[in-house]
């Protein structure tokens, strides 16, 4: 990937400040919701303070969607609120453009242009669904923090942003790609995902296992 | 084979090869002498452990013909895949050539572990390896019971008659079940284009699917059904979302007169939000419901299963004798842990994905999907080994007819 120039480094950090402050929404929310416990701590402890924490705890990954230099969406990792594991900060940000979109009456192809005007700041690499969405809305770019090596769609495991593999006249079909860069405030990134870690995850399911080896009885 | 009659196969987690030609990775090796064996075995494995052979037996016996005396060969370490040279050993291990009396050279052992019988056999001849039939804790890879066969034509009927009748141009449609009650948690079609049906979804009270003793699937009876989607499948597939996902902007599509069309909306996606708005609904006390014990553990089906393999007759009266005492104290499912999906096509990587995030635990779909399938035709997530979750892919061989019918309509999706 070509370096990114000084002036354009400086508007990328600012705006994945934005993504940044998306993700910290959660761990504000934890922290005013662990407060609340606590006061309620002394009437009925052990199960109020669980359903507290467990109501308000998500993975604090955060973004902002921009055109043409203009924030026009953000989003917040929502997955165990909803209890639905695909929504990521990336498909809330997009379903609220969408939205938007839809009620002002565009069609499919309006949106499809709109899109491909749009730059994503995202402070974790998107997953493998979420950069497959960005791959078929045809996004024209995606800025984010932290790699993210167990299910990143962007490099780390898949390079869904690339077109195509094979050259062959339906890969022209399959999306014309999107630019992608990672590595911004990545530091950032990490220390949320230290802090929410250190808490723990009390909705993952307990113990929790590592993937069955199939060479191993 | 008879290509008149439904069959389910397993859709492994590597691409299958021909047994006697599975890949394989070079590796410096050398005859030892047994009274060193224990210790070259284990410096060996500190200084060049084999982290992603542990398939491989790293010490070969061989009885020689003539004295019949044992000979022992050590793999020493991984080899350069391009480069015959012995001179690149490692200097950790070039250490123990002249103490040992080694003699090292270059030979081949299979790269991945054997998921067969037959492959593990053909792999032996080249360099031993231990093979461990795939067990997974997943039901069906080692085959299925003739009633759990019975009950996945049934639910793969159901999908079908979803992607058929509901709309104009076949679409997707995917259906998530509770296999150890049968129970069907979510059932939905692509939303993509505004002509797809909007669905209430938060009433989803959902009920065990209807079986009565008639409908099992014979050749004679899935020939009437199966007419309907043949005709289908003779023409457009371009509105089946996973197969189009980059051409949703290119449909000419009235969408003045509905608000519900959406590029991401594909069905699998739209099933698994349906199954979270149930499990809101039917839960919407979070923290009495969601301590780690009341997870639903994958083999909680098992006293269930036992019961219905035991008997192969119609099964209605003992449904409801079941139904009955496991209703109230329903439990609450941590996302789609142990849910079984029914796909018509195989998902595109998106949707696959999005199923290993809720946790899926089977997948069984009909047609593979070669623009964008996330299960084999293009990427195959059941073998990312990086990813937290691994369901076990399946794929629903509809008769020869329904597949002769896709290839014609296939040609002119992409044309």
């Amino acid at each position: 990937m070509e370096p990114v120039k000084e002036d354009h480094l400086e508007e990328s950090h600012s705006y994945m400040g934005l993504a940044l402050h998306q993700a910290n929404t959660i761990i504000g929310f934890t922290i005013l919701q662990k407060f609340v416990a606590f006061r309620v701590t002394v009437v009925d402890f052990p199960r109020l303070q669980a359903k507290l924490a467990l109501e308000a705890l998500e993975v604090p990954v955060g973004c902002v969607i921009l055109e043409d230099g203009k924030v026009i969406a953000s989003g917040r990792n929502r997955t165990n609120e909803t209890r639905n594991a695909t929504r990521h900060a990336e498909m809330e940000a997009l379903d609220e453009l969408v939205g938007q979109w839809r009620k002002d009456t565009l069609t499919p192809l309006q949106v499809a242009e709109r899109f491909s005007k749009c730059v994503l700041y995202v402070t974790c690499e998107p997953c493998i669904m979420c950069a497959s969405a960005l791959s078929f809305l045809g996004i024209k770019e995606v800025y984010y923090g932290c790699a993210n090596d167990k299910f990143g769609g962007c490099g780390s495991i898949l390079s869904l942003h690339l077109r195509g593999g094979s050259s062959q006249p339906e890969e022209a079909q399959r999306g014309k790609g999107y630019k992608c860069r990672g590595g911004i405030m990545a530091e950032e990134a990490v220390s949320l995902f230290k802090c929410f870690y250190e808490q723990g995850n009390p909705n993952a399911p307990k113990p929790h296992r590592p993937v069955v080896q199939r060479e191993k009885t | 084979m008879d290509s008149d009659a439904w069959k389910i196969i397993h859709i492994p987690d590597k691409p299958t090869c021909p047994p006697e030609h599975q890949p394989t990775w070079k590796v410096y090796a050398s005859v030892i002498k047994p009274k060193f064996a224990n210790t070259i075995v284990r410096q060996l494995c500190k200084i060049a452990p084999l982290e992603d052979l542990r398939h491989v037996k790293r010490v070969r016996k061989k009885i020689l013909q003539d004295h019949g005396e044992t000979q022992l060969t050590v793999i020493l370490c991984l080899a350069p895949e391009h480069n015959d040279h012995l001179n690149d050993l490692p200097l950790d291990v070039q250490k123990l050539v002249d103490p040992y009396e080694l003699s090292p050279f270059i030979t081949e052992v299979c790269k991945y572990a054997a998921v067969s019988k037959e492959e593990w056999e053909e792999q032996c001849k080249i360099w031993p390896t231990s093979f461990h039939p795939p067990t997974y804790n997943i039901d069906g890879i080692s085959g299925f019971s003739e009633d759990d066969t019975q009950s996945i034509f049934k639910f793969m009927r159901l999908v079908i008659d979803l992607a058929v009748s509901e709309h104009k141009p076949i679409v997707n449609a995917a259906v998530i079940v509770d296999p150890s009650v049968r129970r069907i948690i979510a059932s939905e079609t692509d939303q993509v284009y505004p002509s797809s049906t909007p669905r209430d979804m938060t009433t989803t009270e959902t009920s065990p699917f209807n079986e009565t003793g008639d409908d099992r699937v014979t050749n004679a009876s899935s020939q009437i059904f199966l007419n309907g989607i043949i005709e289908k499948l003779n023409g457009s597939l371009s509105d089946v979302a996973c197969l189009n996902p980059w051409q949703w902007c290119l449909q000419p599509h009235e969408t003045e007169k509905c608000s519900q069309w959406h590029p991401l909306r594909h069905a699998s996606i739209v099933a698994i939000e349906s199954s979270s708005a149930r499990d809101r609904y039917l839960f919407p006390n979070s923290a009495e419901s969601v301590s780690p014990d009341h997870v639903l553990p994958s083999d909680a089906d098992i006293p269930a299963k036992k019961q219905k393999t035991s008997s192969h007759s119609p099964n209605v009266q003992k449904n409801c004798s079941e139904e009955a005492p496991r209703d109230p104290p329903m439990e609450r499912p941590y996302l789609c842990t142990g849910y079984d999906i029914f796909l018509l096509w195989e998902p595109c990587t998106m949707c696959a994905m999005a199923l290993v995030h809720q946790r899926i635990k089977r997948i069984f779909y009909a047609f593979p999907n070669p623009t964008a399938g996330g299960l084999g035709s293009v990427h195959r997530l059941q073998g990312e080994k990086s990813l937290n979750h691994h369901y076990a892919v399946f794929r629903v061989l509809l008769p020869g007819d329904a597949h002769n019918a896709l290839n014609h309509g296939l040609k002119h999706a992409v044309s």
